[in-house]
């Protein structure tokens, strides 16, 4: 079916008897239902009504009640970062250190690797306190360390998935199936985004690869597709496909674009189809991000003062590059940056899966530019309404990787869905504050969990909106960010 | 109705009448559990009679009108209708006793009820009375004077019975045409509330607040429990049921202060486990009012408070202040429709249509509750002329975030024409101190001036504005001098500035 078969055949569904009658049933349950429940709770159980203009589908719209966010950066450690070497200080690790583990703790638990009985791994770092709040910070982030105060740390964060490709899924779009739409679509649907010369979800790699779930991550599921994420490289063209082949002039490009508008519109006269104008819309976007691409992924011209803060080379990929564009994408008005950086899955089957090597790098490579971007946004006065998030999608078993049966010729942790830190800094967040806690040896959760759909339903909340009236109709269900789970706003850490 | 050969059917004057004893019972019986729980079936049977004898009435209207053509069956509705006007009579009669409520609310409320349960037994009465041997001309009138006047009798009882319950303002607080001017306590409370702390009235401007958040809808003069009144002075030393609220100096032997100590689960803690409860700081203000002597037209700073007292004060006051501003603005977090908001924004809409066709995406209202109007730019640098467009809207621009901007000197005036300007975020703009000084906006809470010109001539005019708590001068031509100056001067303001960028 075309699309004009589709909206004639949507035509007829509305004015048919037959569908009338067929409707007739379940409309009057609702109304009766609707009376029920009074009007009251009918009025907060009703999606919210989310009008584009089709020619301009990214337009801003405003949140639905006050919100302190306006724009989000994302960045999601790629593998699983140990929470116990980082954030998650655990004492008591310390003192069982080699010891086997208790198979109390082993029960009913599903690994990735681990078999047999496993030994515990004392923390492999020294933990200090740091700040006027007294967070523990890791020495493997002295940078980090020195803004504590501004940050909002989650030790209670839970999923259900030990694999990394669906619960990355779970982070990004709620769901560890394929199809879904990711957060960032969401949030681009419901608010659009403020400069209309660029794409309002971007998306920069780093870390030399893909995380496991693919694109998938940043996709638009059932949303409409000119709100997915828009994947940037941060050397070479940023954008794919984009930038005017070898001879052609933008001169040439404008004429072309201007005869194809008039054939456009001309269609769009006979037609009224909206998706005619959305088309028009599209090819202006190009055209505009031609220029405004390159120049928002341009670091060569920040002073020598923020190569320094970030610790960024211009022309390589890197995570401290991804930070400061981020900056820079915000400061232009992009609604939700998305950063990977890949290479946090210390198994301890290799040097760079090391705890003691390849993590250690890791840390390294990223302490300066997080720490950075917390301090650089704070300065220009863009952390107020910017929600920073720090997290990945699991942590790291207290107990050492023992793949096969036998030793990792490294010290190594396992997957663990059970317990993992996300910190969040900006726009809404309480600064300064340790949200939940894990266990003595920091495996199971000991207080108050945090589920990816309760940390989806705050960042919703703090962007204005009722994650379960952000909705979008596919499938016959009324699809949301947090899905069919109850999911809540986490208010322990919202200012 | 067969009017020829009608027999005296008064028996049936019975069933109503047995429901009455019970009231009167109520009215010798203590406040005991039994006269509590039944009487706590009063909300539920009081929906009877108001939908059977309005039925009633509207059947007996139908079968008068038609003169004959219709002819309903009245015996069983009335019957039922003043069955259940005389059980709601009683139960609320329990009700007022087991939970000892008084006020004038509650006596008129007991008047007209007993009124409506009275007038629908004469109405019953006048409808069975045998119509021979000699059929009487004056028992149908009368029966119908009296149905009908039950019915705006009992509709005068229900309202009042409303208003205990929800509240006198209920049925108006929300009419539409009405304009949302708060009430006048509300003016009188936030008045009190916002009043430089050492000139406030001990009584007036501290305590009377506090008991108007958690005591009031119980102990007022127009309805109140526990023979308790709060919203008086008198009231309070003379106390309720079990004695004085408040005895001056003795903290020990006042009720309003013991009672709010026990533990939640005892049924004697106030205020009730489901309500609201008083914050450790209304407590402390309570207690230290009643140890000075429990005055009433002394001023704070007579009374010397240190400096936990003083912190308690604030706090207070902010809490309920947001209380009340929760309240009014929109009660119980209340969404407004698509039309109460459209309401909302007609001053201003059309001026606002073109704003947003003339700056697609870039004006805008804050939220889509709002009237306020938020300026957000990223397409290209705004210059005066962009800035000039907002003058129609200028007072409901709340909030400006105009990064890179090209604006001069005559960018001034639009400034200052927002007076309810409380964000002007202007980073990177082509700005300076002569921009800087012509700038009169009093309500501004953050003030960005990342990156512009901005130097140390600037600092009295940054002083000046009273309302700062973000301020934001990293990359300007400001000296670390400066920069400390402000800070020293500016404590409740957080100046953002580090010397490296």
């Amino acid at each position: 079916m075309n699309l004009f078969q589709e909206l004639q055949y949507k035509h007829l569904q509305k004015v048919t008897r037959r569908n009338f009658l067929a409707q007739c049933t379940t409309g009057l349950g609702a109304m009766w239902l609707g009376g029920m429940a009074g009007s009251k709770a009918m009025a907060s159980g009703m999606g919210y009504d989310i009008q584009h203009d089709p020619q301009n589908p990214l337009g801003a719209l405003p949140p639905r009640f006050a919100a302190k966010a306006k724009n989000v950066i994302f960045l999601h450690m790629v593998g699983g970062p140990s929470q116990l070497e980082l954030f998650d200080y655990r004492p008591e690790l310390a003192k069982l250190d080699g010891k086997p583990c208790p198979p109390s703790l082993l029960e009913g638990q599903n690994f990735a690797f681990i078999q047999g009985t496993p030994q515990i791994l004392g923390p492999r770092v020294e933990f200090k306190q740091h700040g006027q709040s007294g967070a523990w910070v890791s020495e493997l982030l002295p940078h980090f360390s020195g803004i504590v105060d501004d940050v909002c740390f989650v030790k209670s964060m839970t999923t259900d998935q030990f694999n990394h490709g669906p619960a990355q899924l779970v982070v990004h779009t709620g769901n560890a199936r394929l199809g879904n739409a990711s957060a960032g679509a969401w949030i681009t649907y419901g608010l659009g985004t403020e400069n209309q010369n660029l794409p309002g979800y971007m998306v920069l790699l780093s870390g030399g690869r893909l995380p496991r779930a693919g694109k998938a991550l940043w996709g638009g599921g059932y949303l409409p597709s000119v709100y997915q994420g828009v994947l940037c490289r941060s050397a070479g063209d940023p954008i794919l496909n984009v930038k005017n082949p070898g001879l052609v002039h933008t001169d040439m490009r404008r004429a072309a674009l201007d005869a194809l508008n008039e054939l456009n519109e001309e269609e769009y006269d006979r037609s009224h189809d909206p998706e005619v104008s959305t088309r028009i819309a599209q090819y202006e976007m190009a055209f505009r991000m031609q220029t405004s691409v390159p120049e928002a992924m341009d670091i060569n011209d920040e002073p020598a003062s923020v190569h320094e803060m970030y610790g960024t080379q211009p022309g390589k990929a890197s995570f401290a590059n991804n930070c400061l564009l981020a900056r820079k994408l915000v400061e232009r008005g992009v609604r939700y940056v998305q950063l990977f950086d890949w290479g946090w899955d210390s198994h301890g089957t290799n040097e760079g899966e090391s705890l003691d090597i390849g993590f250690v790098r890791k840390c390294k490579d990223i302490d300066r530019p997080m720490t950075a971007l917390i301090k650089d946004l704070k300065q220009r006065g863009m952390l107020e309404d910017t929600l920073v998030v720090w997290g990945s999608e699991f942590g790291r078993t207290p107990m050492k990787e023992n793949r096969g049966g036998t030793d990792t010729p490294h010290n190594g942790r396992d997957h663990s869905p059970a317990s993992f830190t996300f910190w969040m800094a900006g726009a809404g967040v309480k600064p300064g504050v340790t949200y939940g806690e894990t266990d003595a040896l920091g495996y199971q959760v000991a207080d108050d969990p945090v589920w990816l759909r309760d940390f989806h339903a705050t960042m919703l909340h703090l962007l204005g909106f009722d994650h379960n009236r952000l909705t979008y109709p596919f499938q016959g269900l009324n699809q949301k960010l947090t899905g069919v789970k109850q999911a809540s706003v986490v208010n322990g850490i919202l200012s | 109705m067969d009017q020829g050969s009608r027999q005296s059917r008064l028996y049936l004057l019975l069933i109503p009448l047995a429901c009455s004893p019970l009231g009167l019972l109520g009215f010798y019986s203590g406040a005991g559990d039994w006269t509590v729980f039944l009487g706590r079936f009063h909300p539920v049977v009081l929906h009877m009679p108001i939908g059977i004898l309005l039925l009633t009435a509207l059947m007996e209207s139908l079968n008068t009108v038609s003169r004959g053509k219709v002819r309903l069956s009245i015996m069983l509705p009335l019957l039922l209708g003043t069955t259940s006007a005389v059980a709601a009579m009683s139960l609320g009669v329990l009700l007022m006793r087991g939970e000892s409520m008084e006020g004038d609310l509650v006596r008129a409320h007991l008047i007209w009820g007993i009124a409506t349960a009275v007038i629908a037994v004469l109405a019953l009465t006048l409808r069975c009375l045998p119509n021979y041997p000699t059929p009487k001309t004056w028992t149908r009138p009368a029966y119908l004077v009296a149905l009908l006047g039950g019915c705006v009798v009992m509709t005068w009882a229900s309202h009042i019975g409303a208003s205990i319950t929800h509240g006198p303002t209920y049925l108006t607080e929300h009419i539409p045409w009405k304009d949302d001017a708060p009430s006048e306590e509300e003016t009188q409370l936030a008045k009190a509330l916002t009043m430089p702390t050492d000139e406030r009235l001990i009584y007036e401007h501290v305590i009377v607040p506090i008991f108007s958040s958690k005591c009031y809808e119980c102990h007022q003069t127009q309805r109140f429990k526990g023979r308790l009144v709060m919203d008086t002075y008198e009231g309070l030393i003379e106390g309720g049921a079990t004695g004085p609220s408040i005895v001056p100096g003795n903290v020990a032997q006042s009720l309003a202060i013991t009672r709010v100590h026990l533990p939640l689960a005892d049924e004697e803690h106030m205020p009730p486990a489901n309500k609201p409860q008083m914050s450790e700081h209304e407590i402390a203000l309570v207690e230290w009012w009643v140890k000075q002597g429990a005055m009433i037209e002394t001023r704070v700073e007579t009374l010397k408070p240190d400096d936990a007292i003083r912190e308690s004060l604030a706090l207070v006051s902010t809490e309920l202040l947001a209380e009340l501003e929760v309240g009014s603005a929109h009660e119980d977090h209340h969404e407004l429709s698509y039309e109460e908001v459209e309401a909302m924004r007609v001053p201003h809409a059309a001026a606002m249509a073109e704003l947003m066709s003339i700056h697609t995406g870039e004006v805008r209202y804050a939220n889509a509750q709002s009237n306020e109007i938020v300026v957000r730019a990223f397409h290209s640098p705004w210059g005066d002329q962009d800035l000039a467009t907002l003058r129609p809207v200028a007072e409901r621009v709340t909030r400006i975030l105009l990064p890179r901007s090209r604006l001069s000197q005559s960018s001034v005036g639009t400034f200052n024409a927002m007076t309810n300007l409380e964000v002007l975020d202007l980073r990177e703009s082509d700005i300076g101190d002569q921009w800087l000084a012509g700038i009169h906006l009093p309500h501004l809470k953050k003030l960005n001036l990342f990156g512009t010109y901005v130097s140390d001539k600037s600092i009295d005019k940054l002083l000046s504005f009273n309302n700062l708590q973000e301020l934001y001068l990293g990359k300007t031509h400001l000296t670390d001098f400066g920069i400390a100056v402000l800070r020293e001067s500016l404590p409740q303001c957080n100046v953002y500035h580090v010397s490296s960028f």
